[in-house]
């Protein structure tokens, strides 16, 4: 259970601070209202032969744009504190699993990714003045696309974490790797926003789940070569 | 004396942009069980890298490592939860306070809570901390961080002691402290392995002295004896003596 005491002295020092999480949010915000005004009064125009509105093929796709690029904010900083206070040794000289420092990343930077969904999501929804009827079909996709995020972005942001352009190889890397995550997550979403039915998204369901369990099994069996000097 | 780590025919090099740098280059040594072991040599002579390998944070490029029998390499897991590191650049949680610091530590060693208060309270008044263990260890100074450290490595209580420089950029104060802190915990049976550039320091503290230069292994022997043996005055001349005048990049 030592990754829970990770994970606590991690977010411990963050709610005190509460640098990273305040970046997190107003960067959602940042997107968010920016897109909404980029797409105007004319995003709500219906198109009879899509059965849809401008917005609803947008909206999704900025969501998760917003969701991801805030989270990236998060995952650089994850290892490169550590690394930087040359604690990322300490951590790694105690007598802990390699794949508990993992997991006490993953957990960390789960919690501080869903606190900064919590504030963006409302906001969101009021922006564009959704009225969403299968909330709980929302929630789930999200809890999965986040956990697939942060499952391979955890582990590539320790690979990154030694060189010297961290900041920039970290999402050069990781968002091809997340395409099959983004691409299912912003369908499902796409559908939950149009009140359609969570059998609808079955397909994408299945991949966020074979995705989030096969990186979180690689990443236990990979992570400790990634933090190997 | 039984040795309670053995180092033999050890070597590290390092691969760093198409340039091969040896730090460690074939050294060979044994470290007593209950001695104060010290390392002294000219910058980049490779004690930090040798630091590494025998606390198992970095694997060697040949040669073997025996720390209280377990070879570095493939039982670092026995080797850590009785060692304890007090590294050169120190790696404390500046926006955690001292006290969740040292509860952090014995959390991850497995130190019983109710252990582990009772060490902490102890230690902090050891080294005078006791009225700073709920400050926020960023606004340290830099003697009261290398205290905090120093018993941070000791909160569960390890067989071995590794110290990497711990009194460089300190005051005469907080030096004699850490001093007064190696002696403590030698009498109470650990071994003590720790480098530095103050020779008087390894002169006063240490019984044996492991002088490094260029990756290699120039002398090892009591200070006493190394004086005698290159028939100088003191530990500075021995040093000098051996690994010559010129200044390292
Ligand atoms: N990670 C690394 N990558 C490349 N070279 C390294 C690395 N670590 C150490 N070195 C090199 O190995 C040599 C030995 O370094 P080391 O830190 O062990 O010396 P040291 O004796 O501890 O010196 P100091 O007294 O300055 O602390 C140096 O030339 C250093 O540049
Ligand atoms: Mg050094």
């Amino acid at each position: 259970m030592k990754f829970l005491e990770i994970a606590k002295k991690d977010l411990r020092a963050e709610f005190r601070t509460k640098q990273m999480l305040n970046s997190m949010v107003i960067f959602a915000l940042l997107v968010m209202v920016i897109f909404s005004f980029a797409f105007g009064n004319e995003a709500t125009i219906f198109i009879p032969n899509l059965k849809k509105k401008i917005i609803d093929i947008l909206a999704p796709g900025m969501l998760w744009i917003a969701f991801t690029f805030a989270g990236m904010l998060g995952l650089s900083r994850s290892f490169a504190g550590e690394k930087e206070e040359g604690c990322l040794d300490g951590l790694k000289l105690c007598p802990v699993d390699r794949s508990d420092i993992y997991n006490g990343k993953v957990l960390s930077n789960a919690v501080l990714m869903f606190l900064m969904e919590i504030a963006a999501l409302p906001i969101f929804i009021v922006l564009f003045s959704y009225d969403i009827k299968n909330l709980p079909g929302l929630i789930l996709v999200i809890i999965l696309g986040t956990f697939g995020f942060i499952f391979v972005g955890t582990l590539l942001s320790a690979l990154t974490v030694n060189t010297r352009t961290r900041e920039i190889l970290l999402p050069v890397i990781l968002f091809p790797v997340l395409i099959p995550v983004i691409l299912s997550a912003v369908t499902a979403t796409a559908t939950m926003l149009s009140n359609g039915d969570i059998s609808d998204i079955s397909g994408e369901l299945q991949i966020l789940v074979v995705y989030d369990i096969i990186f979180f099994v690689v990443a236990q069996m990979v992570f400790e070569y990634t933090i190997e000097d | 004396m039984e040795p309670i780590i053995e180092v033999r025919n050890l070597s590290k090099v390092f691969k760093s942009r198409g340039r091969r740098i040896t730090a460690v280059d074939d050294v060979s040594f044994d470290v007593f069980n209950g001695e104060i072991f010290s390392m002294i040599g000219p910058n980049g002579a490779g004690k930090s890298t040798t630091f590494a390998m025998m606390t198992t944070l970095i694997k060697p490029t040949g040669g073997k490592i025996k720390v209280a029998g377990f070879d570095a390499e493939n039982e670092d897991d026995r080797i850590r939860p009785i060692i304890g590191i007090v590294p050169q650049k120190l790696s404390l949680y500046p926006d955690l306070t001292a006290r969740e610091n040292l509860e952090l530590m014995g959390n991850l060693y497995d130190v019983p809570k109710k252990v582990m208060e009772e060490r902490i309270e102890y230690y902090l008044k050891l080294v005078n901390l006791e009225n700073h263990a709920d400050r926020f260890t960023g606004g340290f100074s830099g003697g009261m961080k290398q205290r905090l450290s120093v018993i941070s490595a000791v909160i569960h209580d390890p067989q071995i002691i590794f110290w990497d420089e711990p009194t460089t950029g300190l005051d005469p104060q907080t030096r004699q402290a850490i001093w007064k802190l190696a002696r403590k915990f030698n009498s109470e049976g650990k071994t003590l392995i720790f480098s530095t550039h103050y020779m008087d320091e390894a002169d006063k503290l240490c019984d044996r002295v492991a002088v490094m230069n260029a990756g290699k292994l120039m002398a090892l022997d009591t200070p006493e004896n190394l004086k005698k043996t290159t028939n100088s005055a003191t530990l500075e001349d021995v040093f000098i003596h051996l690994t010559g005048e010129e200044i390292r990049d």
